[in-house]
């Protein structure tokens, strides 16, 4: 027996781009003029052209298979097509060619807390959340003292909602959400809500559901998440489907095609704070290196980091040391480097220019955004030039090692080994439980 | 229990293009039927509550309007009624009109009202236009126990016609539905509908029986007035109530044609909108 959780073949949508909602009443008047003449006359007319040619395709022939069990990520820019095979998958809209088949209940999440009600209470809010997201109220009923205590709401359980914290508010909400149990779910981003304790609780509760074997579809375009939760993986971009396999490789796929999108190594530096005209910092060129020692475009967790720097003099310098520090998007100091600490210094004469370049070795920062400042001086005598924001580099996710893909709250992740020991220190237990 | 239902063979779906005109699927509206019930109580409760007088606006709003119309058309204008208190003219005619204005004012404007909703989650979206109808009934409600206190303060004796009253609300539903049906898909495609209804509504009101007697209407002219639906309702609810007329066997058969024809054809339409409908909301 086939295990086809669900198929799309060809599945294309075209959108009609017209200025506000609706369409023209007046072309419509003027295509049933035009057909009704037709009709009179016993001709064809050539069909009307469309408004201003504004037609563009959201989803363009994407075909592909899910089985029952598989975590199916998909990821993709904005714009790529996303949300628009979400509504088709969860029969919001409907495509413009192209069908889907789906073996099973289906239950979509888009948002949480659809059609919540200020007015209503909690309780009430349940039920309408959960018939409008497809359950009937006998299943409602079964799960409602559930639904409660995971939104840790019990006590307002009969107050409108209107009063509840915002963080209640979206516990209640994603806890109606989460009690949904279709065969396959499809998940958008809704994972982000409430504190960090609650989403915590949440992903946990996401996982569950994964590990029963349910077929899940989550859209998202944050690689982490993707990775995190998912083992398969399909790539859409501009409405077409350019990658679909392991969740590693098209992830990995993904982030160098978005790095080489976008300028990532800033190659001159607003030099605008400078404390003498004696000598100051002209460039920055931040490049990440790759497992085999390759310029790249992207960092990932663990390779390597170039910062090269130029410094021009314009009057002597002597003793001088530079120094790059690395902080952390809160503002704390993470990294130093300097010249000083390897036992060097820069001495310049005037018109001189010199190239330095540090290499960041194994660099085990969490993934994030991180600032790069520059200076240039003599410690504890003068400040020559300093440049606190001169370059930010990204670090992505890994998406082939799990501890770096992982991400828990922090900067900085170490390589680490464990051992486990597992002992019974209880004998004395033993003794009692065989007394008994 | 669980393990049963774990062990049902799925369920399958195809979904396709928008396609030919096809009817809507009875089946899965019954599926739906909870959501229909938790939709009207959002509606009741959005009614009637965050005000301090609650419910009692449901009284107080169309009291409040019949009052004044009694007072100014009842002993300043003087509209002849043949004998029936001009109170209980207005009160009957309110009754029926408020019902079916309100519901189909809601009704039209309800696919966009709930935009939110259809952009979101699948669901029948028949559900959505049909809520106000069922919603209403609460005003309606009210209205008939004024309007039956007043009949009785005016001597009308408690009679067996009075059960017509259901079929006159029934009728009131179905058109109701009808042209809701087609009003809510017609504003998701032309936008040009949400500012011809309050207009059309608007003509409605004078066009039927609400304010005076059918008797007023000239002879000629009623085999066209009776073509406007909501006179055979406000006639057979005044039939019903303090029957001094004939039974309204035309009207009331003009009404009924026409929901049945509403229904029917609006099934359909409403149906071919509702594929495009999240797109154009």
């Amino acid at each position: 027996m086939s295990n086809l959780a669900l198929r799309a073949d060809g599945l294309s949508k075209r959108y009609t781009l017209t200025s506000g909602g609706g369409t023209h009443l007046r072309r419509t008047f003027y295509g049933m003029a035009r057909r009704a003449k037709a009709a009179l006359l016993g001709r064809s007319m050539p069909p009307i052209p469309p408004v201003g040619g504004q037609e563009f395709f959201a989803l363009k022939d994407i075909s592909f298979e899910v089985q029952h069990g598989e975590r199916v990520g998909i990821i993709g820019r904005n714009g790529a097509g996303k949300s628009t095979l979400l509504k088709i998958l969860s029969r919001i809209t409907k495509p413009t060619s192209g069908y889907a088949e789906v073996y099973g209940r289906l239950g979509a999440l888009l948002e949480v807390g659809t059609g919540f009600h200020p007015e209503l209470s909690g309780r009430e809010n349940i039920y309408l959340n959960a018939t409008i997201l497809g359950m009937k109220k006998a299943d409602v009923a079964r799960r409602f003292d559930e639904i409660v205590a995971f939104a840790e709401v019990e006590k307002f359980i009969d107050m409108p909602v209107k009063h509840y914290s915002s963080g209640m508010f979206m516990r209640l909400a994603f806890s109606v959400s989460a009690h949904l149990e279709p065969d396959i779910l499809v998940l958008d981003e809704v994972l982000a809500v409430g504190d960090a304790a609650f989403q915590q609780k949440c992903l946990g509760k996401m996982d569950g559901v994964a590990k029963q074997g349910r077929t899940v579809l989550f859209v998202s375009h944050s690689v982490p998440s993707i990775v995190a939760f998912c083992n398969r993986c399909i790539l859409l971009d501009q409405g077409t489907l350019l990658r679909d396999g392991p969740v590693a490789d098209v992830t990995e796929f993904y982030q160098d095609r978005l790095s080489a999108l976008s300028e990532r190594s800033a190659e001159v530096v607003r030099a605008e704070l400078t404390k003498t005209n004696r000598a100051r910092f002209t460039s920055i060129k931040v490049t990440p290196i790759g497992p085999g020692g390759e310029p790249q475009s992207l960092l990932r967790v663990g390779q390597d980091l170039e910062i090269e720097t130029t410094v021009v003099a314009e009057e002597r310098i002597a003793h001088a040391n530079v120094a790059i520090v690395i902080f952390e998007p809160g503002g704390h100091r993470l990294i130093d480097a300097n010249m000083a600490l390897k036992n060097d210094y820069l001495s310049l004469e005037p018109g001189e220019q010199a190239t330095i370049r540090f290499t960041l070795k194994n660099v085990l920062l969490k993934p994030d955004t991180y600032r790069v400042s520059l200076w240039l001086g003599r410690r504890p005598i003068e400040d020559i030039d300093l440049i606190p924001d001169a370059a930010h580099f990204t670090v992505d996710i890994d998406p082939r090692k799990i501890e770096h893909f992982q991400i828990f709250p922090g900067s900085y992740q170490c390589e680490f080994t464990y051992e486990k020991s597992v002992s019974r220190p209880g004998r004395v237990l033993e003794a009692t439980g065989r007394l008994r | 229990m669980k393990q049963i239902e774990q062990k049902n063979p799925s369920p399958y779906l195809r979904i396709d293009p928008p396609g030919e005109w096809s009817p809507v699927s009875l089946g899965e509206l019954w599926q739906h039927r909870d959501l229909l019930t938790y939709l009207v109580l959002r509606d009741v409760r959005a009614l009637t509550s965050s005000t301090q007088l609650g419910f009692l606006w449901i009284v107080i709003h169309p009291l409040s309007v019949a009052v004044v119309l009694i007072v100014v058309l009842g002993m300043f204008v003087k509209i002849p009624t043949g004998g029936t208190p001009y109170a209980l003219i207005v009160l009957s005619g309110l009754m029926s009109w408020n019902y079916v204005s309100n519901a189909i004012t809601r009704s039209s404007s309800s696919m966009l009202a709930n935009a939110y909703l259809i952009t979101k989650v699948y669901f029948p979206r028949l559900i959505i236009p049909i809520v106000p109808v069922i919603s209403g009934l609460i005003e309606l409600g009210v209205m008939v126990l004024i309007t039956a206190s007043a009949a009785v303060y005016f001597g009308v004796p408690l009679q067996f016609s009075w059960l017509f009253l259901l079929a006159a609300g029934f009728v009131a539903m179905a058109l109701a539905t009808g042209v809701g049906l087609w009003f809510s898909a017609l504003t998701v495609r032309y936008r040009d509908f949400s500012h011809a209804i309050p207009v059309i509504m608007q003509i409605g009101f004078y066009a039927s029986p609400v304010l005076y007697p059918i008797t007023l209407v000239p002879e000629k002219w009623r085999q066209i007035y009776d073509l406007n639906p909501l006179v055979g309702i406000v006639e057979l609810t005044r039939w019903s109530l303090f029957g001094e007329a004939p039974f309204p066997t035309f009207s009331i058969s003009t009404s009924i044609a026409w929901a049945v024809m509403l229904i029917a054809t609006g099934v359909f339409y409403f149906r071919a909108t509702e594929d495009v409908a999240a797109d154009l909301v």
